[in-house]
């Protein structure tokens, strides 16, 4: 890992912790801060997991207020972030256990079947200088990329996102996930093996 | 160098397109991507993959995502303060109602207790004397010679013990005197009607009992006499029934003499009139009221002498 991705960690991690200690002082705007630092990545995550942007948006208020209410009682054991992505997944497992949620998902799929999910997230690319034929072609391929990461159990979807779309080391998704670090590699394997075969035609 | 199995191999491939592995793994890993087919289409798959997803542009939260996360906080106080208001004030009603049934129960505790203590215990005689002191005490000087007998008390065990009365009408003020005259036709009629419902009555175990003046009774106690005193007892224990009924108070009966029966009661002039009529209309007594004297205006209560006794004429 570079020098300059583990510096800016650190930072980060310190820059956590004097927010924290300010609010837990009774600064409320620290709160604030840590909600206008985090609420992409986790807005995002919440987005890439649920494949809604409706319930990734109230899913991501959700982890916040939780984090308003119980950032008191964080012991500084592990780094912010790696607590914070924790609530996150464990706020997207409740809302995607949720009987609403369901019964959501499944009225919607019984009115319009072919409309695909409610909501959907379409990923959109990075302005290149792709030729339009070739920008539709990329655009094709993201889409099918992240239908079938939508198709995954939640548990590979989670560390699939975690690992390929925010770059989280191994150790982290142990820390995150709670699960063992075989237990971590084996369903990471197990989700890219489901990926390639629904994504055969796809990605040569 | 040893030579990677396929397994390891793919689950190297991330770091190995990541760059993220020391060289001689890189080295490895090169090697037995261009030996393995497998692998290499495992590889190819995986950068296509990766390059896709490095490629997608990252969402960002949606405008105003920090007022919105306010906005529920502030919602969510709302409702605690909501609820902390609504249980406050359940509780306030709550102490409230509660207060208010203790309340009552006392009250009613009390007035239960209290007319228990009237009905079990009545007003000694001092207490009545106090009211009219000086009538009593002149009642008491001039007295015929009427008392109870030790033993005619002893036979009642459970009632409280009446004292001796003596009336004077004529001296007694504030004191209305009732003379009821019974008919002797009405008295055996109705006696025998009374024992036939009351087979064993009081004047029959009176008259069972070695008493002082036994003689005296046994000689008067005969034939109609017998019936007449049954049936005066009969009537004082009516009227009894009648006094507590209007919430009135025996202050004393004689009962001594087998022709007379002397009833002395304390009744709350509210109930006066209807005891009266209640009197008047009671089926056994066919006698006549004599009023003599005069209502008592200082007190509540109305002392009433009522003497029952036999028209022999």
């Amino acid at each position: 890992m570079n020098e300059s991705i583990i510096k800016k960690q650190l930072n980060d991690s310190d820059d956590d912790r004097q927010l924290i200690s300010r609010f837990i002082a009774g600064d409320i705007r620290s709160f604030d801060e840590l909600v206008l630092k985090y609420q992409d990545p986790v807005y995002r995550l919440c987005l890439q997991i649920l494949g809604n942007s409706h319930d990734a948006e109230d899913c991501a208020q959700e982890v916040f207020i939780k984090v308003y209410h119980n950032l008191k009682s964080f012991k500084f054991e592990a780094k912010f972030s790696t607590w914070l992505y924790r609530v996150v997944v464990n706020t997207c497992k409740n809302k995607n256990n949720s009987l609403e949620f369901r019964l959501r998902k499944l009225y919607y799929w019984l009115d319009k079947p072919e409309a695909g999910i409610e909501n959907a997230y379409l990923p959109e690319l990075k302005s290149n200088i792709d030729s339009p034929a070739q920008a539709f072609e990329r655009q094709e391929v993201t889409r099918a990329i992240c239908e079938a990461i939508q198709s995954l159990p939640l548990d590979q979807k989670t560390l699939i996102v975690l690992f390929d779309f925010e770059g989280k080391t191994y150790t982290e998704l142990v820390a995150i996930t709670g699960y063992k670090m075989g237990t971590v590699k084996s369903k990471l394997a197990r989700a890219r093996e489901k990926l390639r075969s629904k994504l055969e035609g796809v990605i040569d | 160098m040893s030579k990677l199995k396929c397994s390891e191999c793919q689950a190297l491939v991330v770091d190995y397109i990541k760059d993220q592995i020391d060289s001689v793994a890189k080295q490895n890993i090169s090697r037995h991507i261009n030996e393995c087919e497998q692998c290499h289409s495992y590889c190819r798959f995986m950068q296509v993959y990766l390059q896709s997803i490095a490629d997608i542009e990252a969402p960002t939260a949606p405008a105003g995502f920090l007022n919105k996360v306010h906005g529920r906080l502030e919602k969510q106080r709302s409702i605690l303060v909501q609820y902390f208001l609504l249980s406050k004030q359940f509780i306030l009603k709550g102490a409230g109602v509660l207060t208010l049934v203790l309340c009552l129960i006392l009250l009613l505790n009390n007035q239960q207790r209290l007319s228990s203590l009237e009905k079990q215990s009545p007003q000694p005689l001092e207490t009545i004397t106090d009211l009219n002191q000086d009538a009593s005490e002149q009642a008491v000087e001039s007295a015929p010679n009427v008392s109870l007998s030790p033993t005619a008390e002893s036979s009642k065990p459970k009632t409280v013990p009446k004292p001796a009365l003596t009336i004077d009408t004529n001296k007694v003020q504030n004191e209305l005197t009732y003379r009821l005259v019974v008919g002797t036709e009405a008295v055996a009629n109705n006696a025998l009607e009374s024992q036939a419902k009351h087979p064993l009555p009081l004047i029959n175990r009176r008259i069972k009992q070695p008493e002082p003046e036994a003689e005296i009774m046994e000689e008067s106690l005969s034939g109609e006499s017998e019936v007449a005193a049954g049936r005066l007892q009969f009537l004082s224990n009516s009227i009894a029934k009648q006094v507590t009924v209007f919430k009135g108070e025996i202050l004393g009966q004689n009962d001594h003499d087998v022709n007379i029966v002397r009833i002395r009661i304390k009744i709350p002039k509210v109930n006066l009139n209807s005891f009266l009529t209640e009197l008047k209309t009671l089926g056994e007594l066919q006698g006549e009221l004599i009023d003599q004297g005069s209502i008592d205006n200082a007190s509540d209560y109305q002392v009433l002498n009522l003497e029952l006794q036999i028209n022999r004429t």
